[in-house]
Parts: C-alpha cells; structure tokens; sequence
C-alpha cells in the first residue's frame, strides 16, 4: 500500500473511531452518575470536559493506530519518508476538530432510541467534509511536505464555530 | 380573503408572477456569439466574419471597432452584411502603436444607433517578426452618443439565454437563507421561551427551506446541463450543497425518532442552530477557498458589477421578495396544521 491510500484510509479510520468513542462518551455515564453531576457542576463543564475527553481520546487512539501501523509495515519503503510529526500535528487539529462536532450530537441522541444510526445521520454530513479536508492536508503533506495553510485555518475555525455552538447549547439539553 | 391582513400573500404572488414573467419575456441585449479569428497581426488586413446574437445588422446601420485598452481604436472600413446574425467586417490594422507588446489584448466592438454596444472582448493583437508598414493608422475613441437605454438583460457568452437562471435558481437560494434564518430564530426563541408555537414555527420553516433547497438544486443542475454540459459536476459547491441538504433531512430524521413532544421540540431547536452554525462554513465559506466552477466563487463575488446589472436587478430583487413572501405563506399553513392538531390532541385526551 502507497503512502496515498494509507492516507486516505487512515483518516476514514478516524472518522469511524470518533464516532464510536465520541457515543461512548455519554452512554458510559450512569443516569445516577449523571444526575449527581447535574447538580454539582454547570452544564459548561460537563460538555467541555466530554469534549476534552474526546479529543485526547481521539488522538491518542489515531497516534497508536498511526505507530502500529508504521512499526508493522517497516518494510515499505514509501514510509521511510512518511512526515509523522507534521501528521501528528494534523492528527491533533482534526481530532480537536471531530471531537467538537460530535460531542453535541452525541448528546442529542441520548434520548432517542437507536443512538448509533441517529448519531450517524447527524453527524455524518459535518464530518465529511472535514474528512475531506483532512485527506488533502494529509496528501500534500506526503507529496510536497508543505502545509495547505487554507484549509489548516478552516478546520481551526470549524472548531471555533462548533465548540461554541455546542458550549451553549448543552444547557438547553442537559436540563431534561 | 382579508386584504388589510394578507397583503403580504399578493404582494408574494404579484412580484412571483412579475419575476416569471418579466425574467421569460424581456429579450437579451446584442451581442457577438462568434467571430472567425482571434489573433490578428498588426500591419495585415483581415476579413472578420462575425456571427452576431439577437443582432439586426441587415436592418440598421451597424459600424464595427476594434479597440485597444488605452483609448485607441480603428473603424471597420468595409461592413459587409450577410443576413441580420452574420456580418464580414474588413479591419487594415495600422502597423504599430504605442506601449506595443508581443501581443496585445484588444476589443470588438459593434455599435448601432438603436440598440447600442455589443462586444466580445477575447481578442489578441500579435506582433509579426518584421514590420508590415501600412497608410493605416489607430485613432483616438470619440465620445460616441448612447444609445436609448432599453430594458433587455445583458449579454455574456456561453451563458447566453441561461442567464434569466439568476431569476429562480439564485433567488431561490436566497429565500432558502432567508426562511433558513427564521427558523433559526424561532428555535433560539423556543430555547429561550420553551412555547409550542415557537417549535411550530421553526419546523415549519425548516421544512419547506428544506423543498426550496431541493427545487434551487433542480433549477441549479438544469442550467448546469446547459452552461457546463453535465447534470452534476464534482464541483465543491454542489458537493457543498449536497451535505448541507444531508445536515437538514437529518432534522427531518431527528424529530421523527424522537416520541415526546417535549423532548423532540428541545432536541430538534438545538439541533437546528447546530446544522445553522455548520451550513454557513460549508455553503460560504469553503467554496470561496477552492476553485469552482460556479458564478461567485474562487474568489470573484456573484455581485459585482461584472455579474449583475441593474436590469438583472430589478427582476432579481423582486423574484428574492416573492418566493420568500410564498415560503412563509406555505410555512404559516403548515403551522395552522399543527396548530390543529393539537388542539384536537388536547380534546382527545380531555374527553
């Protein structure tokens, strides 16, 4: 497998490990768990700790998949000039970047009765142009080992747009 | 039906009716479809023949120019008319003149007293190895008198007919925006307040947004048959457009699973605001990054003079007020729908 295709894959990975991890997330908490929590803390913590505990675990199960996946196809020798920091680097923008999309979603389809499917049909169309957007950060960076600057700035401002969204409106949520 | 309170329902109807039939009706300026050759050389005599579009050359006196970007032009010395789309035009272009490159970008122009400009503007002036020496010469633009302005759309190539598109298609989107930015009032409003009607509003909203977004992405792929010459392109905008679609059936889908009338309202009003926030990087933003085909985009903004004039504007502004004054009207009676039916729930359950 080339450098590109492992691109390509590895950030459609991400994807599906967001959604699993960022799910968890909320269904884990017991409803008394949940209820304590409710009248010990503001709903602002809450969902950015959720959103902290999201992104950390994003990035470091993308890191572990990242390694791993080096270290057993050593062999290959398009990975002898595969840039890891610099995907490192991208790997923490864009799980800070999923994490943020997801987290208020997961939330939503707490009270409904098929979480997965619903968290899917939500989330999905954000995530995918971020997916996206990630595959070509990540192919410039293997082909021409620079950093689209563009779309680097993008994700930072979805992350912006969706983490504040998601700060305010937990509240409403988290009441009932 | 009373006037004084649904004024804005007929107001809706007169400017819809006015866009589709003022946008169908009134014809296209002149303009130059074809011309034989594109790159002339200076100090040659060239026969241009020239195919012109909604053009009456055999009916008026028609003169032809080809101008350069300063303020210099010569006159065609031969105009010979074919018929009133096809024309010969006879150019002895003068040898040299000033601030002269290789090549050079020039205009066509063709002027009537009656109908005024049309131009095509993709002309080159190129510059032969050795110098041609002629008795022509380039001479200063005169203020030429305006033709009497008329009421007809501008001319672009390739666009050609397909231009009164911005009537429904564009306009289309932007009562989409329109209507999209109520509901999202309406949901802050039912987060805020926590009454039905607010709920009721909001969805009504989002819902027919969500058909006029269909129908702006069906108006939108015909002319895209036409101007680009497929039904769906990989363009980033539609692309764009599409998810954006997802993120709203996804609304659609949402209040469907969710039983309690309470919980779904709450839930779908956030979920509301949340696909708000997340349509404006993916429909404004994101195209304007990368390059598109679309009108408006990779960085040159649908509005500017090039693109709209104020004959496009005084039927745009109008179809924008008509179809947005229609959604809201379709969107009030689905509101009354649902006002019924609770007030027929509420009946059922105190019997």
């Amino acid at each position: 497998m080339d450098a590109f295709s492992y691109n390509s894959i590895f950030w459609v990975l991400i994807l599906i490990l967001s959604t699993n991890f960022a799910l968890r997330a909320f269904t884990k908490t017991k409803e008394e768990e949940s209820y304590f929590l409710y009248h010990l803390v503001s709903s602002y913590h809450i969902i950015f700790a959720k959103l902290l505990y999201n992104w950390i675990v994003i990035f470091i199960g993308g890191v572990i998949f990242l390694l791993s996946s080096i270290i057993f196809h050593s062999s290959l020798e398009s990975f002898m000039t595969f840039p890891i920091v610099q995907f490192i680097f991208l790997l923490l923008v864009s799980s800070l970047c999923l994490s943020s999309t997801f987290s208020l979603p997961s939330a939503l389809v707490l009270t409904s009765n098929n979480k997965g499917t619903l968290l899917g049909i939500l989330s999905f169309p954000i995530s995918i142009p971020i997916t996206l957007v990630c595959i070509n950060l990540g192919g410039e960076l293997i082909s021409k080992q620079t950093w689209n600057m563009s779309g680097l700035l993008l994700l930072l401002s979805v992350v912006l747009i969706m983490s504040t969204v998601s700060l305010f409106l937990f509240k409403y949520n988290w009441q009932s | 039906m009373n006037i004084k309170n649904n004024w804005w329902k007929y107001l809706g109807v007169l400017c819809f009716i006015y866009a589709i039939t003022a946008g169908l009706l009134i014809p296209l300026k002149p303009g130059i479809a074809e011309i034989s050759e594109h790159s002339l050389y200076s100090g040659s005599s060239v026969d241009l023949s020239v195919r012109g579009y909604n053009t009456s050359f055999a009916e008026e006196n028609y003169s032809g120019y080809i101008r350069l970007s300063g303020s210099q032009q010569i006159k065609a010395s031969g105009f010979n008319v074919l018929d009133n789309q096809n024309a010969i035009l006879h150019f002895e272009i003068p040898h040299s003149f000033e601030e002269q490159e290789k090549v050079s970008e020039a205009t066509l122009v063709i002027n009537s007293p009656l109908h005024g400009y049309a131009i095509y503007p993709n002309l080159r002036i190129l510059k032969p190895e050795t110098d041609i020496p002629n008795n022509a010469q380039w001479e200063n633009i005169l203020e030429v008198t305006e033709a009497d302005w008329k009421f007809a759309f501008p001319y672009r190539n390739i666009i050609v007919e397909t231009i009164r598109n911005t009537f429904y298609h564009v306009a289309i989107w932007m009562a989409m925006f329109v209507l999209l930015t109520i509901a999202l009032v309406y949901s802050i409003l039912y987060l805020r307040k926590g009454k039905p009607v607010h709920d009721h509003v909001a969805s009504s909203f989002t819902y027919i947004s969500l058909v006029f977004g269909v129908i702006g992405v069906a108006t939108g792929s015909v002319w895209a048959r036409f101007s680009w010459g497929a039904f769906w392109t990989n363009d980033v905008k539609l692309n764009m457009v599409a998810i954006s679609m997802m993120i709203y059936l996804a609304y659609g889908i949402l209040r469907a699973s969710i039983d309690d009338n309470d919980k779904k309202a709450k839930t779908a009003a956030i979920y509301n605001i949340f696909a708000y926030a997340a349509m404006i990087p993916l429909i404004m933003i994101i195209p304007r990054l990368t390059a598109s085909l679309h009108p408006g985009n990779g960085g040159n903004p649908a509005f500017g003079t090039d693109d709209m004039d104020n004959t496009l504007r005084m039927v745009f502004y109008p179809a924008i007020i008509g179809l947005g004054l229609i959604g809201g009207w379709i969107a009030q009676i689905g509101i009354r729908i649902k006002k019924i039916e609770e007030k027929l729930i509420n009946r059922a359950l105190n019997d």
